[in-house]
């Protein structure tokens, strides 16, 4: 472990004020002695960096798969006091609301036969991949509406069912968004990438459900062994990226002008409540209402695969729930002893409220949150809870996925694309991409073992097992 | 922008781009953000730049061609371009940047 980082716990290491200058609060970060040995230097420093911003409360905090990132490290989490503290891109990255959503179908294993040719109808419906046009062919109001409405846009648009919004985080539409605040060049790149996956580490996966760990969550889900599922994954796109660069370039200005001083350009800064800070959070807020939107006209195209191939009911497919990645809200939390409202950013982080949240829906309360926690391609995904101690230790948050330990790069230098989707095809796991790099990109070697990520997690406490999910096949941009 | 491999032959596409920021690591990154949304927005496939730069302003001409999947292969996403780990140090007539994306 790095010079200066302590073990306070089996799974969790401080990194003490003074680690950089600076630092109002101390760090922490919940790690293993196996995921240690690939912790990069440069992540801690970054995690400490977080720890130098106007109004942070308790710890900068990361979570097991904590890697390099931009700003923050990917892993994330800080809570920011509303009349001291900051808000950051640098703390949500470029890809706002990034984020995974996972739908139950009333199929078993037994059941899905023709898997080719449902990848193929999967990646025939879908548009993924360069210059792919979205099918929604939306007008500036309607993309407006898209922006301030979310998921509840997209099915009041005929893309879904009401419980599905019921489902998902913020109820799939964030409180608060200014689609003012987006600039044209933003919208330009929206309009038409609505209702696409995408590329990167994006994807669409069908998976079956391999073990059950707590089957009373897994009931009040939906959730049984043998049982086919779908998982989403996909962000807020170029809209996203574009709102992430333009009020980048704004927040410098106003970190000089609140005579903020940081250590990364790429934390630049303002006040909450400053003009600056609303102006980002409304844009921000638009993004991931948009990719909320995205998955769930992504997911009723799926909903629409299934029912067509396998003559099932479109509503006996059931959004289990959708969560953000990449995002920053307002959120009451216990800091102190003190109920107060935070400012909490989470970047590469999953919200994982325990049981009793009044946020949760009704079926949900006992349970406490999903939380969706997808492998890398042709490695498990899982599907946890949310627990009390991750609200009294990282303000109800966790992992988001398996976390990098190989650049994308390197990846294409080592592995072959057409390797690996036949290595993945002999262990029956379909993979469907426009070319072989792209799957190169996001071989299973280039991250951390998923399994080791959520055993941490579970460890902790923060999070707690629920099922684990074998994929079948994956379609890709 | 997506990454996109093409012909290194100076294309039909012409694009200028105009930037202002106060230091030369902001011209910089002003500049490759514009690329990024002229890439997607046009989808062009950028197969050379001529840069020229002032006080403050950095002026930018794209060649390029219209991107084709007959033609060209895509790779990976790039979301942005990181003001973490970005710089510029100049040797003699030579400037060398140090950009890191977020993929």
């Amino acid at each position: 472990m790095l010079q200066g980082v302590k073990r306070i716990g089996p799974y969790e290491w401080e990194v003490p004020i003074g680690f950089v200058p600076d630092m109002r609060v101390p760090g922490r970060f919940f790690l293993s002695d196996r995921l240690a040995e690939t912790l990069e230097p440069g992540a801690v420093q970054q995690l400490a960096n977080v720890a130098t911003m106007p109004g942070i409360l308790k710890n900068s905090l990361a979570m097991p798969d904590i890697h390099w990132g931009y700003g923050f490290p990917i892993g994330g989490v800080a809570a920011f006091g509303m009349e001291e503290g900051v808000i950051s891109p640098g703390g949500v990255g470029f890809d706002i609301n990034c984020g995974v959503r996972i739908l139950t179908t009333p199929l078993t294993a037994a059941d899905l036969v023709r898997k080719r040719e449902l990848i193929e109808a999967l990646f025939s419906a879908v548009p993924t991949g360069v210059g792919a046009k979205s099918t929604l062919r939306l007008d500036q109001k309607e993309l407006l509406g898209m922006l301030k409405g979310g998921s509840k846009w997209a099915v009041e648009h005929g893309f879904g069912i009401e419980e599905d919004f019921l489902h998902c985080e913020e109820q799939g539409s964030m409180k608060g968004a200014d689609p003012e605040a987006v600039s044209q060049k933003a919208r330009q790149r929206g309009m038409p990438q609505s209702g696409t996956l995408g590329a990167g580490n994006h994807f669409l996966e069908v998976q079956v459900v391999q073990e059950v760990y707590d089957p009373e969550a897994a009931r009040a889900y939906g959730i049984s062994e043998g049982q086919i599922c779908v998982m989403i994954h996909c962000g807020s796109r170029g809209l996203g990226h574009q709102v992430c660069t333009d009020h980048l370039r704004i927040l410098e200005g106003a970190t000089r002008k609140y005579g903020i001083s940081l250590p990364d350009r790429q934390l630049a800064c303002a006040p909450i409540t400053s003009p600056e800070g609303t102006a980002y959070f409304g844009a921000m807020a638009s993004s991931a209402n948009y990719a909320w939107a995205n998955r769930q006209v992504i997911m009723h195209m799926t909903r629409e695969v299934f029912a067509r191939m396998y003559s099932i009911a479109y509503e006996d497919m059931h959004l289990v729930y959708d969560v953000a990645h990449n995002v920053a809200k307002f959120e009451e939390h216990t800091v102190d002893g003190r109920r107060m409202r935070v400012c909490i950013h989470r970047k590469g982080a999953t919200r994982a409220f325990g049981p009793g949240s009044p946020d949760l829906p009704q079926a949900y309360r006992t349970a406490g949150q999903p939380v969706i926690i997808p492998g890398s391609m042709g490695t498990p995904s899982y599907l946890l809870h949310g627990t009390a101690v991750a609200m009294e230790r990282t303000f109800g948050s966790t992992c988001h996925g398996a976390g990098r330990v190989m650049s994308r790069t390197k990846a294409k230098k080592q592995l072959s694309g057409h390797e690996v989707k036949e290595a993945l095809g002999k262990e029956g796991i379909l993979v469907r991409a426009h070319h072989n790099g792209a799957i190169a990109d996001e071989a299973p070697e280039v991250y951390k073992p998923s399994e080791e990520v959520v055993r941490v997690v579970h460890e902790a406490g923060i999070s707690r097992l629920v099922a684990r999910f074998a994929p079948l096949g994956v379609i890709k941009g | 922008m997506v990454v996109m491999y093409g012909s290194a032959e100076p294309g039909p596409m012409r694009r200028s781009i105009e930037v202002q920021a106060a230091d030369l690591e902001s011209l910089i990154h002003a500049f490759l953000s514009e690329v990024l949304y002229i890439s997607e927005v046009e989808e062009m496939v950028v197969s050379g730049a001529e840069i020229r730069l002032y006080e403050g302003r950095l002026e930018g001409e794209l060649s390029g061609e219209p991107f084709s999947p007959a033609r060209h292969r895509s790779g990976m996403e790039v979301k942005g371009i990181s003001f973490s780990g970005l710089a510029v140090s100049r040797d003699n007539h030579t400037y060398i940047l140090e950009v890191i994306f977020d993929v």
